[in-house]
C-alpha cells in the first residue's frame, strides 16, 4: 500500500470511530497518531506531535480569539440583551402574521452581532422567545423551527467562531471574511423572515398576529438596544479600521458585554464563575479538536495527500463549478449527521489547495474568502438538518411539550431557504465579495 | 533509493530559499547520488507545529532536515546571536561564510550539539519599511514595528519604537489595518508578502554595516546523518557546508534586487550622516545587554563580537 | 465511597477550570488597557503634545505574549473539566440503535482512548520541560530516585525565553504539564466511572 492510499484510508477510519461515538477530537488524534506511525515506520514524528502541538495551539495568539469570543457570548447571554432585542424587533414586526417569530429571527440576528456562537444564540434567544411564542398561540413546529434556524445567525453574522476556525485552517484574512459574511448574513435573516411569512400563509393555524404599535413606541423600544450596536461597532469597526487586532477586538467585546451585564446587575460572582466555566468547557472542547485536527493533518501531509489530491484535480477536465457543487453537496449530506466544526476541520485542509487553483474568474484570495462564506453556510445547515442538528436539540429541549418530530417538521422550510441561499451565493460570488472589494 | 530525507520548513514554496536554494539542492543531491538519496521538501510547516518547533523536530528525529531561524527560539542560541547585532554585518555573502566558519569551528559542538548543521547563513541587509516616512529617531517614537528575533525587537525598542514579534505571514494584514506601522525586513523577502503595495516608505541603510540581519541554519538529525552510508554522506558533505552557506548568502543577496524593483515607485529614505551616528549610538544598549547576557551564559561577549568581525573580514 | 470521590473530582475540576478562566479576564484587561493607552498616545501625537512625563503612555510592551499565556492557562485548566463533564463532541446518530449495554461499552472505550491520549500527552510534553536521556545519561526517573538533583537541574530545558518580554518559558511548560497530569488523573477516574456503570445491574 502506498502512503497516499494509507492517507486516504484515514477518512473511513475516522468516520467509523466517530459513528461508534468516540469523541471527534479523540478520533482525530487516534487516526492521526496511528496513521503517522504507519507512514513513518517509527514513533518520532508522532512523539513530536504529542510534545508540541497542544502547547503550540493553546498559546497561539490568533487562536486566542476563540475563547474570548465565547466569553463575550456568555456575558451577552447574561446581559439581558436578548430580551431588549426581542422587544425591539417585536415592536416593529409583531403586527404581521407570524410577526412574533420574525421578531425572534430578527433579534437572533442582532444577538449574533455580539455573539460568535450558534448554540449560545439559539439558547439565549430561545429562553426569551419560546414562552412568548407559546403564549401567543404559535405552533410548536414553527416556534422551535424559527428559533433553531435563527440560532444559526449567531455564526452567520460576524463575529463568528466558525469563520475564525476557517480563516486559520485556510490561511485567509479574518477581517475580510467578517466583512464578506455581513451581507450573506443579512440575506439569511431576510430569507428566514420570508420563510415564516410563507409558512404562516400556508399553515394559518400555526401563527398569530399581534397588536400594531405606534411609531413613538417603536422608537422607544429601540432605545435599550444601543449597547448591542455600540459593541458591534467597536468590535467589527475596530478590527476593520485597524484600531486593534482581531484578538484585541474580541477582548474589547468581552469588556463591553461584561460592563452591560454588570450594569444590569446580572454579573455577580456565581454568574461570572458560570461564565468562565462554560467558556472553559466549550473552548477546551474546540481546542482539543484543533489539536487533534493538526495531528490528523500532519498525518495527511506526511502521506502527501493534500499535494497529490491537488495535483489530481489540477489535471482533470471537470468543470470547476461541478467540483464546487460536489463539495457543497458533501457538506449538506455530511451535515445531516456530523458536527459542523468537525466537518470543517476534516475538509478544509484538503479542499483549499484544490479550489483556490480552479478557474472561477477570481483571484485565489477572493476564492478563499467566497469559499469560506459558502462553507460557513453549508456547515451551518448541518446545525439544523435532522436527524442530528445541535440547534434542534437545544431548542427542542427548552420546549418540553413539543415532540422532536414536530421540530423536525418545522425546520424543513428553513432548510429549504438555506439551500436556496447557498445556490444563490455560489452562483453569484459578487454578493459575498462586493463589500470586501468596496472597502478593501 | 537508500536514504530518504524529509526537509521541513516554514517558508512558502515561492520564497527564494525554497525555490532558489532547496529545490536546486534536492536536484543536485539526487543527481550526484544517482537517485540513492531522495529528498522530500515539505514547505509552509505542512508537517505541523510552529516555526519555533522546527529545531527540536530535527533534534528529535521527527523529520530529517529543517531550515529555520535560530532566533525563533529566543534564549537557546545565544552565541549565534552575535551575527544579528545591529550595525555589525556589512556583506551578506561574507557574513554567511563567517557564520558558517563559526558554526563549524565552535557552535556545532556548543550550541548545536543536538543536530548536524549542514549549512548556516545570514539574510541580506535588514531595513525598515513603513507607511509614514522615518527620517529620524523621533519619527520612529511610539510606532509599532515588527521584528523577527529578540535582538531585532530589542533594537527597535532602543530606537524608540514599540516592538512587536510577529511571524512573517501575518505582516501584510496587520500592516494594511494599521495594527503595526511598519516592519523590519530585508528586501529579499518583501515581494512574497507584496510589501511595496502596503507601505510607501523604506528607510534603508545600504552602505557600511547593515541595520541588522538574522541568521538561518539548515540542520539535520544527528543519528540520521551518522547512519548514512559513507559514500552517500560524502556526497551530502560535498554539496553542503561552506559551499552551500556561500550559495545561500548569494541567493539572499541576489533576490534583493527583485524586492527593490517592486518598490520602485515608493520613497527610499537614506539616513544622513549625523542621523546615522545617532542610530548607532541608540543601538549601544543592545550591545551592552547582549554582552551582559553573554556573561550570564558564561562566554565573553566582547571577544565574540571581535571574533565575528574578524571572520567577516577574513571571508570578504 | 465512590459517590464521595465523584463529588470531590467534580468540585476539583470546576475549581481548576474557573481558576484558569481568570487567565481570560487578565488577558481581557491587559488588552483593553493597552488599547486605551495606544489610542491616547495617538491622540497626543495628533495634537503634537507628548510631554516627557507621559512617555509611559504607550501600548503595553509584549501585550500579545501576556494574552497568549493567559488564554493558554484557561485552556489547559479546562481539560480536566471537559473530560469529567463529557464535554467532548460525539456523534450520537446510532446511539438509540446500539442499546444500553453496547452504549456503555462504547463509553468505556471512549474514556479509555481519552485516558491513553492524556497519558501520551503527559509523557511527551515532559520532554518540553526536561530533555530526554541521550547516550549514557541516566533516565530521569533513575536520577530522581537516586537523588541526583544536579543531573535533573542539568536536564531542565530552562534556556528558552519569550521574544519581547524575555520571560522564561519553562515555568509555562511546568504549568501546562501539571494541568495535563490532572487531565490524566481525571481521565483515569472517568474510565473507572464507565467500568462501574458497565458493571452495574441493568
Ligand atoms: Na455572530
Ligand atoms: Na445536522
Amino acid at each position: 500500500m502506498t502512503d497516499f492510499q494509507l492517507g486516504l484510508l484515514g477518512f473511513p477510519a475516522l468516520l467509523i470511530l466517530i459513528f461508534v461515538r468516540v469523541p471527534v477530537a479523540a478520533a482525530l488524534f487516534t487516526v492521526g497518531l496511528i496513521g503517522t506511525y504507519l507512514v513513518e515506520g517509527n514513533m518520532r514524528l508522532m512523539d513530536s506531535q504529542l510534545k508540541t502541538f497542544t502547547y503550540g495551539q493553546f498559546t497561539s495568539y490568533s487562536l486566542s480569539i476563540i475563547p474570548l469570543f465565547l466569553l463575550m457570548s456568555e456575558f451577552a447571554t447574561r446581559g439581558g440583551m436578548s430580551r431588549s432585542l426581542f422587544n425591539a424587533a417585536n415592536a416593529w414586526l409583531g403586527h404581521r402574521k407570524g410577526g412574533l417569530a420574525m421578531a425572534a429571527v430578527g433579534a437572533s440576528a442582532g444577538f449574533g452581532a455580539v455573539c460568535g456562537s450558534s448554540l449560545a444564540t439559539a439558547s439565549s434567544m430561545g429562553k426569551v422567545a419560546l414562552p412568548e411564542l407559546k403564549r401567543a398561540g404559535y405552533s410548536g413546529a414553527l416556534s422551535t423551527g424559527a428559533l433553531a434556524a435563527g440560532g444559526t445567525l449567531g455564526i452567520l453574522i460576524p463575529p463568528s467562531v466558525v469563520l475564525v476556525v476557517y480563516s486559520i485552517l485556510a490561511e485567509q484574512n479574518i477581517e475580510k471574511l467578517f466583512i464578506a459574511a455581513f451581507i450573506p448574513g443579512l440575506i439569511a435573516m431576510i430569507g428566514y423572515m420570508i420563510t415564516i411569512a410563507i409558512y404562516a400563509r400556508v399553515a394559518p393555524d400555526s401563527a398569530t398576529r399581534g397588536p400594531r404599535q405606534s411609531y413613538p413606541d417603536r422608537l422607544r423600544a429601540l432605545r435599550p438596544v444601543w449597547p448591542v450596536l455600540l459593541i458591534f461597532a467597536l468590535v467589527i469597526g475596530g478590527i476593520y479600521t485597524g484600531a486593534f487586532s482581531p484578538t484585541a477586538a474580541a477582548a474589547v467585546g468581552v469588556m463591553g458585554t461584561a460592563l452591560v451585564a454588570f450594569a444590569n446587575r446580572s454579573l455577580d460572582w456565581p454568574a461570572l464563575r458560570d461564565s468562565l466555566l462554560a467558556t472553559g468547557r466549550t473552548s477546551g472542547m474546540i481546542f482539543f479538536i484543533v489539536v487533534g485536527a493538526s495531528v490528523f493533518n500532519s498525518f495527511l501531509s506526511s502521506a502527501q495527500v493534500p499535494q497529490t489530491m491537488a495535483d489530481l484535480f489540477a489535471t482533470t477536465d471537470l468543470d470547476p463549478w461541478l467540483i464546487l457543487a460536489g463539495m457543497l453537496l458533501l457538506y449538506l449530506v455530511l451535515g445531516t449527521v456530523m458536527d459542523s466544526l468537525a466537518m470543517i476541520f476534516l475538509t478544509v485542509p484538503i479542499f483549499i489547495p484544490i479550489v483556490t487553483q480552479l478557474d472561477f474568474g477570481l483571484t485565489p484570495e477572493e476564492i478563499g474568502i467566497w469559499f469560506g462564506i459558502l462553507i460557513l453556510m453549508a456547515a451551518e445547515v448541518g446545525l439544523i438538518t435532522p436527524p442530528v442538528g445541535l440547534n434542534l436539540f437545544v431548542i427542542n429541549a427548552m420546549s418540553k411539550d413539543v415532540p422532536i418530530g414536530q421540530t423536525y417538521k418545522g425546520i424543513l422550510p428553513f432548510v429549504a431557504s438555506d439551500i436556496f441561499r447557498i445556490v444563490i451565493l455560489a452562483a453569484f460570488p459578487a454578493i459575498s465579495l462586493w463589500l470586501v472589494r468596496l472597502l478593501g | 533509493q537508500d536514504v530518504t530525507l524529509k526537509v521541513h520548513h516554514f517558508m512558502a514554496e515561492t520564497s527564494g530559499l525554497h525555490a532558489d536554494m532547496l529545490v536546486p539542492f534536492k536536484e543536485s543531491i539526487e543527481a550526484a547520488s544517482e537517485g540513492r538519496i531522495a529528498i522530500e521538501l515539505y514547505a509552509s510547516m505542512s508537517l505541523g507545529g510552529r516555526p519555533g518547533d522546527l529545531y527540536d523536530q530535527a533534534a528529535d528525529g521527527a523529520v530529517d532536515v529543517i531550515l529555520t531561524l535560530p532566533g525563533y527560539t529566543a534564549g537557546r542560541f545565544n552565541r549565534t546571536e552575535v551575527f544579528e547585532l545591529p550595525f555589525l554585518m556589512d556583506d551578506t555573502v561574507a557574513g554567511s561564510m563567517a557564520f558558517w566558519d563559526l558554526v563549524e569551528a565552535e557552535l556545532q559542538e556548543e550550541e548545536y550539539d543536538e543536530t548536524q548543521i549542514l549549512s548556516a547563513w545570514v539574510h541580506s541587509r535588514g531595513h525598515l519599511h513603513s507607511e509614514e516616512p522615518i527620517y529620524t529617531l523621533e519619527d520612529l517614537a511610539g510606532k509599532e514595528m515588527r521584528g523577527p528575533t529578540r535582538v531585532v525587537t530589542d533594537l527597535l525598542g532602543e530606537l524608540g519604537a514599540t516592538p512587536v514579534g510577529m511571524p512573517l505571514p501575518l505582516i501584510p494584514e496587520n500592516l494594511s489595518k494599521g495594527v503595526i506601522s511598519g516592519a523590519a525586513l530585508p528586501w529579499e523577502i518583501t515581494p512574497s508578502i507584496r510589501l511595496a503595495e502596503l507601505v510607501t516608505n523604506h528607510t534603508v541603510i545600504e552602505e557600511g554595516p547593515a541595520l541588522y540581519t538574522a541568521t538561518f541554519i539548515l540542520a539535520m538529525n544527528r543519528d540520521v546523518y551518522d547512519d548514512m552510508p559513507d559514500d552517500l554522506r560524502e556526497i551530502l558533505d560535498a554539496q553542503t557546508g561552506k559551499l552551500m552557506s556561500e550559495f545561500a548568502g548569494s541567493v539572499m543577496r541576489n533576490r534583493d534586487q527583485v524586492g527593490r524593483d517592486a518598490a520602485a515607485g515608493n520613497t527610499f529614505i537614506e539616513l544622513d550622516e549625523d542621523e546615522l551616528v545617532r542610530w548607532v549610538d541608540a543601538a549601544g544598549p543592545v550591545y551592552d545587554r547582549w554582552i551582559d547576557r553573554a556573561e550570564d551564559e558564561g562566554f565573553d561577549g566582547s571577544a565574540a563580537i571581535d571574533q565575528a568581525q574578524d571572520l567577516i573580514e577574513a571571508n570578504r | 465511597m465512590f459517590d464521595r470521590l465523584d463529588h470531590f473530582v467534580h468540585r476539583s475540576c470546576i475549581a481548576i477550570a474557573v481558576t484558569g478562566g481568570v487567565g481570560l479576564l487578565v488577558a481581557t484587561v491587559i488588552t483593553c488597557v493597552s488599547i486605551i493607552l495606544k489610542l491616547v498616545r495617538r491622540g497626543m501625537e495628533n495634537i503634537d503634545w507628548t510631554p516627557d512625563v507621559l512617555t509611559w503612555v504607550r501600548p503595553i510592551l509584549g501585550e500579545e505574549e501576556l494574552v497568549q499565556y493567559g488564554v493558554a492557562l484557561a485552556l489547559f485548566a479546562a481539560l480536566p473539566y471537559v473530560m469529567y463533564a463529557k464535554g467532548h463532541i460525539t456523534v450520537d446518530l446510532f446511539a438509540n440503535a446500539f442499546g444500553p449495554r453496547l452504549n456503555r461499552v462504547l463509553d468505556l472505550i471512549s474514556d479509555a482512548i481519552l485516558a491513553t491520549l492524556a497519558y501520551l500527552l503527559f509523557t511527551r510534553q515532559w520532554t518540553l520541560l526536561f530533555s530526554s536521556a541521550r547516550g549514557d545519561d541516566p533516565l530521569w526517573f533513575t536520577a530522581l530516585i537516586s537523588g541526583n538533583w544536579a543531573e535533573i537541574a542539568d536536564r531542565l530545558r530552562d534556556r528558552q525565553e519569550s521574544q519581547i518580554l524575555g520571560l522564561k518559558l519553562w515555568p509555562t511548560y511546568l504549568v501546562a504539564e501539571l494541568l495535563t497530569a490532572l487531565f490524566l488523573i481525571v481521565a483515569v477516574f472517568c474510565v473507572m466511572r464507565s467500568l462501574r456503570a458497565l458493571a452495574a445491574p441493568q
